[in-house]
């Protein structure tokens, strides 16, 4: 009969056991100590000198696979199959029996457990599972689910790296400075009766405490390393119990990422400086007000860049007030001043065309959006094309003759353009839109979904996006597609964001239509910016805002808001 | 929150057994210890540590650099490099765990793939056909690094262009190479942009570009 060693923890310690119980009807345990002592009856003897590579090969597995305790429940059917492909299995196992060895030098199970436990100083006399059988089954050892049987795997997942059988804490999870700390520490090893007297400290310097009664090591980090401790214990099952074993622990703590960020200047002497901030506020028609703000963000801080983001606000006597944001390409080495260009000339070319023309198409067509919607939109849509996406081309233009005369490539001024245009008419206000990019544009009304003028531009991965200075980006299809308007009775908040804002308050596409994501950014900003008619100080704390804390979220950050 | 998906596969074949093998965790190490110290890898660097030798081994799935540990790294006594295995299995972890842009959840920047083998793969036919699967997942880099002697430049070029070779397998050079590999990683070089064509860092002098 002929048996297969098979991958799984439990599932090689039971095979070992029923082989050995069932060729020798006895426990394992006590084999072990037969072989060890030399007194293995003849016959068994023979038999044993026969299979001896299998059970050493079974034994140096198991110490391999550091194994835990048994189950005895385990059927026996689920482990045997033939051992003729034993031959993987030796060619897998580290420590490959060789035919010299004969049992009377070390027991092979002992020998090669000192080998894996490269960390302790000395070993238990016993191995674990024998010193279990020995004590006999008055204390069964705990259940244990056994695994599936499986073939040796081509592809294995992590295999933890286990401690050797005795202290299992050796890698603790990482720590970070500052952040509250606390694991508990291989307690059945510590509190085990074995133990008879353990050494553990070091840990002021880091700034934790570790207590002995609980085993819990725990505090608030005050440095950040790589750093290791020393286990040290006696134990009852060592032949000089007075001798003290070590075990290394080890303890990552990272530094908080807040206090690695840094701020540093932008070159003063670039002839496309710009400044790092900036923020405007102003009165606009019909009792509203308009506050943006535009924050250099932590990440060009770190590396002294420049702000790529901008902002433009224009409010008009004549009652339409014009917002626009754009964000610069972070690739695009002149992106701060192709943002600049265009927030300038896109919004100066609406300031310097929109017309009479325009209010009465505007009136002409909304007066009868209900009873004929399609040709209602046609009507907006070409006069919204005449107007706004004419200025965004102009603004394209204008980054076409800077490229010329630097001379330069057009894409190194890539930027993102958001352009929101809106009036209250008799029939309510009339908000239009042009949209190339990320970041976001909406109108708020709160207790009601929010209006989204538009969708990003977005690929699969981050930071795909579509730019301004895109030839395909001004196919008419595509530029009327990038324009939308709305007419609403009543609103609170008109906002355009970058995708530094957008990104770490909505997240997703799906989210920016959220009434609830909207909701908590805008209590947020009633709360601390206030947005109750002083424009000139809500710019300043706008500007405070934005340098909220977000993980990952370290791009530049523009908002205007129209409320 | 945006991540950065960073692929690390390592040859452990037989050759790699003593002074090489410890070379490369110190290395490693090394790196992680760079990456910890560097805000922008710390939030949104995560890495996966694969190793090829006879089997292909996730020995980490992709975690975030603040919570990642290495593990004992082992190498068999002798064996073939399935270096196609490897990436066959590479695909088969991008697709389960980098996140794309839906509209409901943000993903992650294009993933980035550093291999280092000190032979060339033994599974050639299967290296082959895995190079086309490779580049269908869209890595913003790929580095390949042919480690001493034996290492075979031209094999490693039909996958990727970025080769660089080491010349001795010590732990000085693998210290300069895992220094490259963080200094790529981290926040010098990632521009929060649409980076079509990320540009390494210089190669320190221990590595050669090849050409």
């Amino acid at each position: 009969m002929t048996y297969k060693i098979v991958t799984e923890d439990g599932l090689v310690k039971v095979a070992v056991k029923f082989f050995m119980m069932e060729f020798f009807g006895r426990e394992e345990g006590e084999l072990i100590q037969l072989i060890a002592s030399k007194t293995l009856p003849a016959e068994e003897r023979n038999f044993y000198n026969r299979t001896k590579t299998e059970i050493k090969a079974l034994c140096a597995r198991l110490v391999e696979l550091r194994y835990a305790d048994m189950n005895a429940d385990t059927p026996c059917e689920a482990v045997y199959t033939n051992l003729d492909e034993r031959e993987n299995m030796d060619s897998e196992s580290n420590s490959t029996p060789t035919q010299a060895e004969t049992v009377e030098g070390n027991t092979p199970l002992t020998q090669a457990e000192q080998n894996n436990q490269s960390d302790a100083v000395c070993t238990p006399a016993t191995s674990t599972y024998a010193a279990a059988s020995a004590n006999d089954p008055a204390t069964p050892p705990p259940p244990r689910i056994a695994p599936p049987s499986k073939e040796i795997s081509k592809v294995v997942e992590q295999v933890p790296n286990a401690a050797p059988a005795s202290f299992k804490s050796v890698l603790l999870p990482n720590a970070m400075v500052g952040k509250n700390y606390e694991v508990e520490l291989d307690k059945s090893f510590l509190k085990d009766n074995t133990v008879l007297e353990f050494l553990l400290d070091g840990f002021d310097p880091v700034g934790l405490k570790f207590d002995k009664e609980t085993c819990i090591l725990a505090g608030t980090p005050t440095v950040s390393g790589d750093f290791v401790f020393k286990l040290q214990f006696r134990q009852s099952t060592q032949i000089d119990t007075r001798r003290w074993c070590e075990k290394k622990i080890m303890l990552t703590v990272n530094p908080d990422p807040k206090s690695l960020w840094k701020d540093l200047p932008a070159d003063r002497s670039d002839p496309y400086w710009k400044s790092d901030s900036a923020n405007f506020g102003i009165a606009a028609a019909n009792g509203r007000y308009v506050v943006a703000a535009s924050q250099r963000g932590r990440s060009h801080a770190h590396e002294g860049k420049f702000r790529d983001d901008e902002f433009n606000v224009v409010a008009m006597e004549n009652g339409w007030t014009l917002l626009t944001v754009a964000d610069g390409a972070g690739s695009a080495k002149y992106s701060r001043r192709g943002s600049q260009i265009a927030c300038e000339v896109c919004l100066k070319k609406i300031h310097d065309t929109v017309d009479q023309v325009f209010n009465e198409q505007v009136t002409e067509a909304c007066g009868r959006v209900k009873t004929a919607p399609e040709s209602a939109r046609k009507v907006v849509g070409d006069a919204l094309y005449n107007l706004v996406g004419v200025a965004a081309h102009a603004a394209f233009k204008s980054i076409q003759d800077e490229a010329k005369q630097k001379p330069t490539a057009v894409k190194d001024y890539a930027t993102t353009l958001i352009v929101a245009i809106t009036k209250k008419f008799d029939f309510g206000w009339f908000v239009g839109a042009y949209w190339v990019g990320d970041g976001g544009i909406g109108i708020y009304r709160k207790g009601e979904s929010p209006r989204i003028l538009g969708e990003p531009d977005g690929g699969e991965f981050a930071g795909q996006t579509r730019f301004l200075t895109m030839g395909e980006v001004w196919d008419p299809k595509e530029l009327f597609r990038r324009l939308r308007f709305d007419v609403v009775e009543h609103f609170d908040a008109l906002v355009l964001m970058t995708d530094g804002i957008t990104d770490p308050k909505f997240e997703s596409e799906n989210k920016l239509k959220s009434p609830d994501k909207w909701d908590e950014m805008m209590d947020d900003l009633y709360a601390t910016v206030g947005l109750d008619g002083h424009p000139e100080v809500e710019s300043e704390k706008l500007l405070q805002w934005l340098d909220f804390w977000s993980p990952g979220n370290h791009d530049d950050r523009t908002i205007a808001i129209l409320y | 929150m945006r991540r950065l998906p960073v692929y690390l596969l390592m040859d452990t074949s037989g050759s790699m057994k003593g002074e090489p093998i410890e070379s490369v965790k110190v290395g490693l190490q090394s790196m992680l210890s760079t990456l910890r110290q560097d805000p922008f890898a710390l939030e949104s660097v995560y890495i996966s540590l694969i190793t090829f030798d006879k089997d292909v081994k996730v020995l980490n799935p992709l975690t975030e650099v603040e919570m990642f540990q290495l593990p004992d790294i082992e190498t068999p006594e002798s064996g073939p490099t399935h270096l196609g295995a490897a990436l066959e299995e590479l695909c088969r972890r991008v697709d389960q765990e980098v996140r794309k842009n839906t509209e409901d959840e943000k993903g992650d920047w294009k993933p980035l793939l550093f291999i280092m083998t000190d032979g060339s793969p033994s599974d050639l036919k299967k290296y082959r056909d895995a190079i086309p699967e490779v580049r269908k997942r869209n890595f913003a880099i790929i580095v390949s690094c042919a480690a001493g002697a034996k290492a075979k430049e031209d094999v490693l070029k039909e996958l990727s262009d970025q080769v660089v070779r080491l010349d001795t397998m010590d732990s000085s050079a693998f210290k300069q190479f895992f220094k490259w590999v963080s200094d790529s990683i981290g926040t010098g070089n990632i521009s929060m942009g649409a980076t079509s064509q990320i540009v390494l860092p210089p190669p320190p002098a221990e590595i050669q570009v090849v050409v």
